[in-house]
């Protein structure tokens, strides 16, 4: 009976991810809330289901009962942050929520496996990420002019990765975090989000080349500090996100190429600069002659991956702590190899899912600003994700990044809940926009005339703002 | 841009699970294989006709035990597994624990606790070749490998003294003790580093001519019996005067003091130059354990050594595999190809993967080829292996007695050479252990081969 659940589940777990996707994907095809709300409620319960059956064959391979109070906090916890979000928000994304939730829980399962004790520490944090980020939507939403103090983000970036860079330890050849009594913090996850926030800000001012120019300064000062904290990968995202953001900011190719040109030479620069990028390509090149050393751990990922085929050979029946650091930057191997490659593929999907959200919210934004950060927030995320698996795979060289809510670590927890808060204050923005719209319309019969005074009086406010523009300069 | 980057990477995650990760598996370091012979029966491994040469045979109580039919026959080329794992059983390792059933089977397996049947493979080896080489070698020391030549496939390989695989536990003390010196578990076909005698006068013969190429044929020797150079002193066989000798006279008579004068003419660096270009001083990409054949020469090295060297004494060593690639390829045109074992993995009557001949590099010209398949054959038409000269095919080949301890009587019999052609041509080296003359011993060997493989 336990070897039937066991080898069942890893077919149950692939069946439940693929449905949960397939609805997603539906949902973006609903055009009536109403049914997009019976898709999400669906997604929901199979959120639940691959939980209580993920931690059903946890019991059956530990007989750990411990396991059950550990499930039962999870479902509760799921269920209240849910609520919560039903009671504080009217119109946020239900399907990001869910997101938010299903990688949550296939993290936590993924980091129950490979270490129980940690994976408690992973819900404690998630739990408090959660609870300290259950505002932000409000605040987004409200604070409308949070554009007003982008040098304070600036600052904060530049001071953050200062402090990073002179008291962190090196641990796997990188300063990445800064220890604060018992806690360790890595503040280069937060700086993500404060960097978007900087750059975004400052295109909202004005494209001018000089303001061009500054921004570039200010961010290549961000992703020197990074370089110098030997952090590759937290660089790289800095700097594509950057490019990608002055792009669609500025719409002006010639930057793009430019930017992209300098970042070719800048990895070729620091190809001959640093012995460990070196030790990463070689690695990345040929992990076999090596493989005793430096090719150890790509070679372990690469074997788990393989072990694991399209169905994975089932929680607890493979080797994943064959590859060193396996619950953080090379978590995927692990998902790979006891869930499998079509497991994984899903989970990736999830992720797109995410990241289309994050876009379409970013075009039906009105403001540059909004626009802008929820288009490099989807880069940030975007760009640490394709890092990530990537360099696992040995698709790309190895750069060091965590993956969103899967990888152990409460600072990428906390920032990524910051990030999905971020964008759902901008879509309650929107409906909030759009309801406003809609009251207008609805009474347009009864206040037909008035309508057409307030009109005038918009446009002659426009005319106002422009003159006083002009005057300005 | 991103959605591009995602089906980019998907791609190649695709790619990486179908293509590349069978080839990565197998892999010494990961410590998953042994876990996967937990769950899985391992296949059979078959010859090129289909004919088992290893199987897993299950009592009644569901034990496994590893099946070798031909037991000593073929002990190095299936190898075995109990004690760590050898031969075929080592390369093909990954292979033979992976599963190709259908999914819906592996899927009831899982459930039902049933094993998975691992993939069989069919190997290079002519199961009728091999037997007729195991006769022709009586169970004499010594080695003997036949190549296809065209494609690389070893089509028989014999190693002995040898084992019985089916009984590697029971004889495993007996077999490493240290009294023990015949060196069963070495498969002297791959491994074996022996003094390549007068085979190698073949390679010096390339050599000069490559030198040489307006001139070699004019070059003459008055055998003497002994050649007494510029400090050294070389005798020919039994102290012979040939006498007046051509080139190809001085190869048929395999008139040492011929050869000895030869190799002063030569560029000592371009000679190692040669020689590594055929694989010697470097690792063969086998597969199979094997052992790297050796060459030096340098221009401090003395006339003494250059004489024994271009007669194939001296520090030079060659291992029998090594020796019937060079002759392949002479055979091949020049065109030397990577010796294979594994020729395809199946899943019952499916074929999973297939194993392509590879080259490994033109190592000689069309010319030289074709002086040296001269030579060779007037070796056999005007030399003394009379058991090589037949109707049923036409043979060209050298023989070799190799001094191994200097002075004594004992000699190593060697014999390298090849038949047919084109596609049909295989390549054939002997060596038997201190039994004697080349012509006597080893080419009877080979000439026992041939008529095996050319009388279907």
């Amino acid at each position: 009976m336990n070897q039937l659940i066991i080898q069942l589940s890893k077919y149950l777990f692939l069946l439940l991810l693929l449905f949960y996707v397939y609805a997603s994907f539906l949902s973006a095809r609903q055009k009536k809330v109403r049914s997009q709300n019976v898709t999400a409620l669906w997604q929901l319960f199979l959120i639940l289901c691959f939980q209580g059956l993920a931690y059903l064959v946890i019991y059956e391979q530990t007989q750990d009962m411990s396991m059950w109070l550990f499930y039962g906090a999870q479902a509760l916890f799921v269920i209240a942050y849910q609520v919560a979000f039903r009671l504080l928000y009217d119109g946020y994304s239900r399907l990001l929520l869910n997101h938010l939730c299903m990688l949550l829980v296939i993290g936590l399962v993924i980091q129950t496996r490979l270490n129980a004790a940690g994976a408690w520490n992973q819900f404690i944090i998630a739990v408090m990420a959660a609870g300290a980020t259950l505002l932000v939507p409000l605040v987004i939403k409200h604070w409308v002019r949070i554009y007003k103090i982008r040098w304070l983000f600036g600052l904060f970036g530049i001071v953050a990765l200062g402090v990073t860079f002179l008291t962190a330890q090196t641990e796997y050849g990188a300063k990445l975090s800064v220890t604060i009594g018992d806690i360790s913090v890595q503040l280069t996850e937060i700086v993500k989000i404060s960097f978007v926030f900087f750059v975004a800000a400052s295109f909202q001012k004005d494209t001018s080349f000089r303001q061009v120019a500054v921004t570039t300064a200010v961010a290549a000062m961000h992703v020197l500090v990074l370089v110098g904290c030997r952090d590759l990968g937290g660089a790289l995202i800095l700097f594509l996100s950057y490019v990608f953001m002055l792009f669609v900011a500025t719409r002006n190719g010639w930057y793009f190429l430019a930017g992209m040109g300098s970042g070719a030479a800048a990895c070729v620069l620091a190809y001959r600069l640093f012995s460990h990028v070196r030790v990463r390509v070689s690695t990345w090149l040929d992990p076999w002659t090596d493989i005793t050393d430096s090719g150890w751990q790509i070679a372990q990922s690469l074997f788990a991956i393989g072990a694991g085929g399209w169905f994975g050979v089932g929680l607890y029946e493979g080797m994943p702590e064959s590859v060193p650091i396996i619950s953080k930057d090379f978590v995927f191997a692990a998902v790979c190899e006891e869930m499998g490659g079509l497991f994984a593929i899903c989970l990736l999907l999830v992720y797109l899912s995410c990241l289309l959200q994050f876009l379409w919210t970013a075009t039906s934004m009105t403001e540059t600003f909004h626009k802008i950060v929820c288009f490099g927030l989807a880069c940030v995320m975007g760009v640490q994700i394709l890092l990530n698996i990537g360099g696992v795979t040995k698709f790309i060289p190895m750069t060091g990044v965590t993956l969103p809510l899967i990888s152990y670590g409460g600072s990428s927890v906390l920032s990524t809940f910051l990030l999905f808060g971020v964008i759902q204050g901008f879509i309650l923005m929107k409906k909030n926009e759009e309801k406003k719209i809609g009251k207008e319309e609805s009474s347009e019969e009864r206040r037909e005339e008035n309508r057409q005074e307030s009109g005038r009086k918009v446009r002659a406010g426009r005319g106002e703002r422009k003159a006083e523009k002009k005057a300005g300069r | 841009m991103f959605l591009f980057a995602f089906a980019a990477f998907v791609g190649y995650f695709v790619w990486f699970q179908v293509r590349e990760s069978g080839q990565i598996l197998d892999n010494t370091y990961n410590g998953r294989i042994e876990s996967l012979e937990e769950s899985t029966i391992r296949g059979q491994i078959l010859s090129s006709d289909g004919t088992i040469l290893a199987e897993t045979v299950l009592d009644e109580e569901g034990n496994e035990t590893r099946y070798y039919p031909y037991a000593e026959m073929l002990a190095h080329t299936t190898g075995y597994i109990g004690r760590g794992k050898t031969g075929v059983e080592s390369l093909a390792n990954y292979y033979l624990l992976n599963s190709h059933q259908s999914l819906w089977t592996q899927f009831a397996n899982d459930l039902t606790e049933e094993k998975n049947i691992g993939d069989n493979v069919m190997t290079t080896i002519d199961i009728d070749l091999q037997q007729a080489a195991w006769d022709a070698m009586d169970g004499r020391t010594g080695a003997a490998v036949v190549l296809e030549a065209s494609t690389g496939k070893i089509l028989a390989m014999v190693s002995n003294p040898g084992f019985d695989p089916n009984r590697i536990n029971e004889e495993w003390d007996e077999l490493t003790a240290e009294t023990n010196n015949d060196a069963n578990l070495l498969n002297r076909a791959t491994q074996g580093l022996y003094p390549p005698g007068s085979t190698f006068k073949l390679v010096t013969l390339l050599e000069f001519i490559r030198e040489y190429p307006d001139t070699w044929q004019d070059f003459t020797y008055d055998c003497q019996g002994v050649n007494e150079g510029d400090g050294y002193t070389i005798r020919c066989y039994d102290s012979t005067a040939h006498g007046h000798l051509t080139l190809e006279e001085a190869l048929v008579a395999s008139c040492n003091g011929a050869f000895a004068a030869i190799g002063q003419m030569l560029d000592p660096e371009e000679f190692t130059a040669t020689c590594e270009s055929l694989w010697f001083n470097q690792k063969l990409p086998l597969g199979l354990a094997s052992s790297v054949g050796r060459f030096s020469l340098t221009e401090e090295s003395t006339a003494w050594t250059v004489a024994r060297t271009a007669i194939g004494q001296g520090e030079t060593q060659i291992t029998p595999i090594l020796s019937a690639m060079i002759t392949a390829a002479i055979a091949n045109d020049g065109v030397m190809m990577q010796p294979y074992i594994l020729d395809s993995v199946w899943a019952g009557e499916t074929q999973v993967e297939s194993f392509e001949p590879e080259v490994l590099g033109t190592v000689m010209s069309s010319q030289e080829v074709s002086v040296l398949r001269e030579m060779m054959r007037a070796v056999i038409t005007d030399g003394t292996t009379n058991s090589l000269k037949t109707d049923l095919y036409e043979a060209y080949g050298k023989t070799g007695t190799a001094e191994y301890i200097t002075g004594a009587d004992t000699t190593h019999a060697w014999f390298t050479g090849f038949a047919g052609e084109g596609d049909e041509a295989i390549a054939v080296s002997v060596i038997l252990e201190g039994a004697g003359t080349g012509s006597s011993q080893a080419a009877p060997v080979a000439a026992s081969i041939f008529e095996s493989y050319f009388s279907r």
